[in-house]
């Protein structure tokens, strides 16, 4: 069957569909829509938030940072610490940006799919380096942390502070990179490869 | 006001909605949550719908895109939805069931087949749409649907001489 005869068999379809299709006004009316609009910005609304926490975590880190900067043993993982935040804020304002930009109703569809996989592109590989760099911040953060907020000088307990490095890079890493190769490395696969799917289908063959 | 505004454009064109859920979904289940996640999308784009494109343009963009999002969608779960149990778009009770029309199974099934994209291109295609339409809601050059669809045609042999 050629691809004009089974137009015509689409259009009979079509018209039985029309024949035989309902619609339930009723329960299309009892969805609550205007929820469903709010719930749509879930995930700006969730980056906003990680923005603002990270904000303020950064400038209270920052602040204790300076104020113990006269001791290497907090300078340096205080310095550490404030350059993962800011770059998790960074990242946290590039999905902001990136999501902002994406025209959800007025794009042509390979232009739509191009951005939102991008955007998923983008968003895997900052959640690669927020995951790789966790078990860095636990270890950086404890000393400035304990000094900043309880006083508390984890370098007189070494056994203490050992430990938590001990734990945070043989215990921490291969959890780090399990959880990275089962929750996002499939992810970024296919993300890759749609998006080369999108780019072979947009050029004229 | 507008949402009965909303709900007559739905009713004049569930045919088409119904077709890209079909053709995306296999799936019951699936089928019933991408129809619902398409009305959501229309509705959150109704207000923005201004006239510079064809209605009927503007529904096939957003129907198309969620359907392709939505196949895209490792879990096929959004939290956007709210659980109801019933499809919005049906068949009425006196069925006609598309699967038992064989013609229509079988040009089901050369829908399977094909990729995401190809297959936003052929529906555009055999609801009759002319190649300046289809170029305009997939975003590529009349030129490449022309020969895309050449493409598809060929395929199309293909598959049914090895049937």
């Amino acid at each position: 069957m050629e691809l004009e005869e089974l137009k015509g068999v689409w259009a009979r379809y079509d018209k039985k569909l029309t024949q035989n299709l309902k619609l339930n006004e009723e329960l299309l009316r009892k969805m609550n829509l205007e929820k469903s609009k709010k719930e749509m910005n879930a995930p700006l609304t969730s980056e906003f938030i990680s923005v603002t926490g990270c904000t303020i975590f950064l400038l209270f880190i920052a602040s204790a940072t300076i104020r113990y900067s006269y001791e290497l043993k907090f300078l340096i993982p205080g310095i550490i610490t404030s350059i993962i935040v800011a770059i998790w804020v960074y990242n946290s304002v590039s999905k902001i940006k990136l999501l902002s930009n994406i025209e959800y109703y007025g794009s042509p569809i390979v232009e739509l799919q191009k951005s939102i996989n991008i955007f998923n592109h983008k968003y895997q590989k900052y959640k690669k380096f927020e995951l790789y760099s966790i078990p860095f911040f636990a270890i950086s953060v404890s000393p400035i942390l304990g000094i900043a907020l309880r006083n508390f000088d984890i370098y007189e307990h070494p056994t203490r502070f050992i430990l938590g490095v001990v734990l945070g890079l043989i215990l921490g890493y291969p959890v780090t990179i399990w959880g990275y190769k089962n929750l996002y490395e499939k992810k970024i696969k296919n993300t890759n490869k749609f998006l080369d799917e999108l780019s072979k289908f947009e050029q004229e063959e | 006001m507008e949402k009965d505004k909303f709900i007559s454009v739905i009713r004049d064109n569930q045919n088409l909605i119904y077709k890209i859920c079909y053709s995306y979904c296999k799936d019951a289940d699936n089928r019933k949550d991408l129809q619902q996640e398409i009305l959501i999308q229309l509705w959150n784009s109704f207000s923005r719908f201004d006239g510079r494109v064809k209605l009927s343009t503007w529904i096939y963009r957003i129907a198309l895109n969620t359907a392709i999002t939505f196949y895209r969608n490792d879990s096929k779960h959004n939290d956007n939805k709210i659980s109801i149990d019933a499809s919005i778009i049906s068949l009425s009770d006196f069925e006609y069931v598309p699967e038992q029309d064989e013609n229509i199974a079988m040009l089901y099934q050369f829908i399977e087949k094909l990729n995401e994209m190809d297959k936003a291109l052929i529906l555009l295609y055999l609801d009759n749409n002319k190649q300046k339409d289809i170029a305009e809601v997939l975003g590529i050059s009349e030129t490449n649907v022309a020969t895309k669809i050449s493409r598809i045609k060929k395929f199309l042999k293909e598959q049914f001489s090895n049937n």
